[in-house]
């Protein structure tokens, strides 16, 4: 026959031959096959080094032959449930347009990427004094006042009348001079302190109220000048402030530990985003946005409605 | 002149010369003497005339400090467990005052900071969770820990809280228990833990400023009986340093389960080292019984010399912590219409129904649990022994396993970093663990039951450890449920009425009697024991309703009684005649859980005596506070998240009070 001698049938043959001849020899490989799934070492090896995001092979090798018969099933169960499932996203085409898959995808990367970055972080001194430069403003110890006070009760006697007794005893307090360590002796018994020593404004205000607070904080400190009366919810106080502390800024050695801390994770996002910026940087980016013209001149006009952010109540910088 | 030395001193002087030598001597012995009593004289004469200021030997406490003396951090291989990831340098810091970043993400801090703080982690196998994971090379030396470190080493990148996470640790847990009695495994790595733990202490502790104690907890329970365990665990608290903690390793219930044997052990810390320890026991709530219970560990009924032993290295009770409170069960005090507060049954929730009627041997068990009847129990075996083995005075604490000793009403972060402040934490059908609790296959606690309880106050001269612990062995210590209320507590024979309105009342106090915690003995004739009260609202919190004196006694019959006195109501009530008083009222409003203090009073004071006395009769007194009724943490917790379905069982409204240690009278 003709057609056996055709030079394009042998060639035709032969590719086919070829293609069996492949086939067979291969016929373990099962990759070929996307039903089959092949566990070996090196997957499993991957497999435990990715989940411990160490890449460590050796040290994998060792653990891997130290599983039991029980553990190692299990092992093999939880690879071959992912490929698996991993196999079948793809099929279905999952991995397409699906912002979600993509994020994840940018999430393992990172992963990785930070388990190269975290074991190199360290930090210096300068750094640490930086810090403490950069958020003085944090490290503050509040101001703290020290003073006694003599006390007539709202409940006792009767707003109006407590005030006239606090106001007669003012009087006679300043008059003989009374000191500190004498009060005691004089007005009724306040339901918390009789002195207070060193304390912060947050304290005052909540034994006495703000407004007592503030005026104490106000007050210039005296051994035996006595001022008020100061009313709280309780009554009327009369008080010899003998010490009044400004706020000031802590020192360094006092908040180092705290800094340290911060600087160590600041270091370390540092340094993963430096790990980063190669992988972006070897990209070329080519820009082509177009923008509503009208829209852009509208805003440059300040035409625009900005919806202003809710400002959080500032809570004043404690020490 | 020779006359008068003669009658003076005795001295003859008629003597041969060999004994004049001997003479001199006794002239110079005489003179000597003579000048030793004129001194004496004039100082005494001196003394006699009193000192101008009224402040001399005062030595009295006149602060009270607040803390926690029991925390658990990622240390506790089940604090680990359960997903705390934050060390004792994060909950230091949290006490003092700072904020920190909590398990859940969230930023956290105290509203006030607190004075002191036992970060008591589990001794057994503590750390050990953290040292495989950071794959310490002392645990890597033995199969065990190789094996133990592979398991841990699936659970990177996986969070802590997540199931699979829980599942995982929790085999890694039974391992580290099965293999944890044998030493070669445990014992290396866990000295170096101890040295790190006792120097973090000593790091943080700042004499004058914030106390931290060194101690760890001892985790035993009792075989199942009835089947159930009976919760035996102590928090171990050191006075002293690194140096000599450090000398000693923890004693866990490997060790032995035994509380004879750990009392054997503190004696023998003490003789080694010079130091002082004491034992704090809890939960007595889920201890089956157990914790005041007739008979000892081995079921033999108590002697004289366990009663001694117990009473010397146990001075106080942690009575009230999350998992519920200790002081009564409304089973045994009927009449005590506060009783019913935070009551945990046993490990598996209120599981006793009301309206059921108990038999001898419930009632039995239930006694060995509460502080009240364990007081009561206390009594009867002074009367049999003539030593008492429950004389505890009473502290609050947390037991949290957050490293968070948050128990603000409005700032709860659970028992364990699952039940850290989230939108299900209020809601019936979270548990307060994990879901599930492996181990515990009908756990029916429900994250609500938690309370938000307690901190200890420790009426103290300083903050420093030694002065806060002298006052923990004097028991001069209360409790509270979480609020800062301040609390004096005197018992004396000769208190006047007007001596509650004085300015120097701790003063009078403690010069006319005993502070909270101490004794009364042998009855003046025709007196009865009078009782100086004075307790001040939580300038923070909410105003008060009543204080209680709640009193037990061995009456002549061998029997125990108990009596609640309604000593002082808040805003001008009055006792009915059934001895009860109208309620203060409320003020809550759940669903935006607040309250105001329109209710109540800001500070009560009272002189009280007792109706009731017989001067043979062993009894004690203690001082319940309860503040008017405030939105319960539960509360909290739905208007914060907008949680609508709050079932109808979870409480959103709670009391919170203050426990202080008795005094005893004994005739």
């Amino acid at each position: 026959m003709k057609v056996w001698r055709e030079p394009l049938l042998h060639f035709l043959l032969l590719g086919a031959a070829l293609f069996f001849v492949y086939d067979y020899l291969n016929r373990d490989l099962a990759e070929t096959d996307p039903l089959t799934i092949l566990v070996d070492r090196d997957k499993l090896l991957s497999f435990v080094q990715y989940r411990s995001r160490v890449f460590d092979a050796a040290r994998s090798n060792e653990l891997l032959d130290l599983l039991t018969e029980e553990e190692l099933q299990r092992l093999i169960q939880e690879y071959v449930r992912e490929e698996a499932l991993y196999r079948e996203a793809k099929a279905l085409q999952l991995d397409r347009n699906d912002y979600v898959a993509r994020l994840r995808l940018i999430q393992q990367l990172e992963f990785i990427m930070r388990g190269f970055s975290d074991a190199q972080v360290q930090f210096t001194e300068h750094e640490v004094r930086r810090y403490y430069e950069a958020h003085k403003s944090e490290f503050w110890a509040d101001p703290k006042v020290t003073f006694t006070h003599v006390f007539f009760g709202r409940e006792r006697h009767g707003a109006e009348k407590a005030q006239v007794l606090a106001r007669a005893e003012l009087r006679r307090l300043n008059q003989s001079q009374v000191r500190f360590e004498q009060a005691p002796a004089y007005g009724e018994r306040f339901l918390y302190h009789m002195n207070y020593v060193a304390r912060e404004p947050e304290e005052v205000a909540s034994h006495f109220g703000a407004a007592m607070q503030q005026a104490l904080f106000a007050l210039k400190p005296s051994d035996d000048r006595w001022y008020g009366p100061f009313e709280s919810s309780y009554g009327f106080h009369l008080v010899l402030l003998i010490r009044s502390e400004a706020g000031h800024a802590l020192p360094l050695e006092e908040v180092r530990a705290r800094i340290e801390q911060e600087v160590n994770l600041a270091a370390r996002e540092s340094r993963f985003e430096e790990s980063l910026r190669p992988i972006v940087q070897a990209y070329k980016v080519k820009v082509k946005v177009k923008r509503d013209e009208l829209a852009v001149l509208q805003r440059e006009q300040g035409v625009a409605d900005e919806s202003r952010g809710y400002s959080p109540s500032h809570r004043a910088p404690s020490g | 002149m020779v006359k008068t030395k003669k009658s003076l001193s005795g001295c003859s002087a008629s003597l041969k010369f060999a004994e004049m030598k001997q003479v001199n001597n006794c002239r110079r012995v005489v003179q000597a003497g003579l000048s030793a009593v004129i001194v004496i004289f004039l100082s005494t004469s001196v003394a006699a005339q009193e000192s101008y200021s009224p402040y001399v030997g005062h030595n009295n406490p006149t602060t009270v400090y607040w803390g926690d003396t029991h925390l658990h951090t990622s240390h506790s291989v089940d604090a680990y467990t359960f997903g705390d990831r934050l060390s004792p340098a994060e909950a230091y810091r949290f006490a003092r005052g700072e904020a920190v970043i909590a398990n859940n993400g969230m930023r956290t801090q105290l509203r006030r900071p607190l004075d002191f703080l036992v970060i008591a982690d589990h001794a057994e196998s503590i750390g050990m969770m953290e040292g495989l994971e950071s794959a310490d090379p002392i645990l890597l030396e033995t199969d065990a820990g190789k094996r133990m470190s592979r398991k841990m080493a699936e659970n990177r990148g996986r969070q802590p809280t997540d199931s699979k996470t829980y599942e995982s640790l929790r085999v890694i847990e039974k391992e580290i228990f099965r293999s944890g009695k044998r030493p070669d495994v445990n014992e290396a790595f866990t000295r170096s833990v101890w040295k790190e733990v006792t120097a973090a202490a000593d790091r943080h502790n700042e004499p004058g400023r914030f106390t931290a104690f060194i101690g760890y907890e001892w985790t035993s329970s009792t075989e199942p009986r009835r089947g159930v365990t009976g919760n035996l665990h102590r928090v171990v608290i050191f006075k002293d340093g690194g140096e000599k903690a450090s000398q000693v390793m923890p004693f866990s219930y490997m060790d032995s389960e035994d509380p004879e044997a750990l009392w054997a052990y503190l004696a023998q810390y003490e003789r080694q080292t010079g130091g002082e320890v004491l034992a704090i026991p809890h939960n007595g709530n889920v201890s089956n019984g157990e914790m005041f219970s007739s008979q000892n560990f081995a079921g033999q009924i108590l002697t004289r010399s366990y009663a001694e032993t117990r009473s010397r290295w146990e001075p106080l009770y942690e009575v009230t912590q999350i998992k519920g409170d200790s002081e009564a069960h409304p089973f045994l005090s009927p009449t005590d219409e506060f009783a019913d507060y935070e009551t945990w049954n046993s490990w598996f929730g209120k599981e006793l129904p009301t309206g059921r009627s108990w038999d001898d041997a419930e009632r039995t068990v239930k006694e060995g649990e509460y502080a009240r009847s364990a007081l009561k129990r206390g009594l009867g075996f002074q009367a049999k022994l003539g030593a008492n083995p429950f004389k505890f005075g009473l502290i609050g604490s947390t037991d949290a396993h957050t490293s968070l000793s948050a128990v603000e009403e409005n700032n709860f972060w659970g028992k364990a970093p699952v039940t850290n402040p989230g939108p299900d934490r209020a809601a019936a059908n979270k548990l307060t663990v994990h879901t599930p609790v492996v181990g515990y296959p009908n756990d029916l606690r429900r994250s609500w039951m938690m309370a938000s309880s307690g901190y200890a106050a420790v009426w103290a001269k300083e903050n420093t450890r030694e002065a806060l612990f002298a006052a923990m062995k004097r028991k001069e210590t209360y409790a509270t449920t979480g609020p800062r209320m301040t609390v004096r507590f005197f018992g004396g024979w000769d208190y006047a009425h007007e001596d509650a309105l004085r300015p120097d009342l701790a003063l009078t106090g403690y010069r006319k009697g005993v502070p909270m915690g101490s004794d009364l003995t042998n009855a003046p004739k025709g007196k009865v024991p009078r009782f100086l009260i004075h307790a001040v609202k939580d300038p923070d919190g909410a105003n008060l309703d009543r204080i209680q004196v709640i009193k037990g006694w061995l009456d002549g019959n061998g029997e125990t009684q108990e009596m609640i006195y309604n000593v002082a109501l808040a805003d001008g009530r009055t006792e009915g005649k059934d001895r009860k008083a109208p309620p203060v009222g409320s003020t809550v409003d759940v669903p935006n859980a607040t309250y105001t203090n329109a209710i109540g009073d800001p500070e009560l004071t009272v002189v009280w005596a007792d109706p009731g006395f017989d001067p043979d009769e062993l009894a004690f007194y203690y001082v319940r506070v309860l503040e008017i009724p405030t939105p319960r943490w539960t509360a909290y917790d739905a208007n914060f998240f907008g949680v609508k379905d709050v079932p109808a069982e979870v409480p959103m409204i709670t009391q919170e009070r203050a426990y202080t240690s008795p005094i005893w009278y004994t005739p």
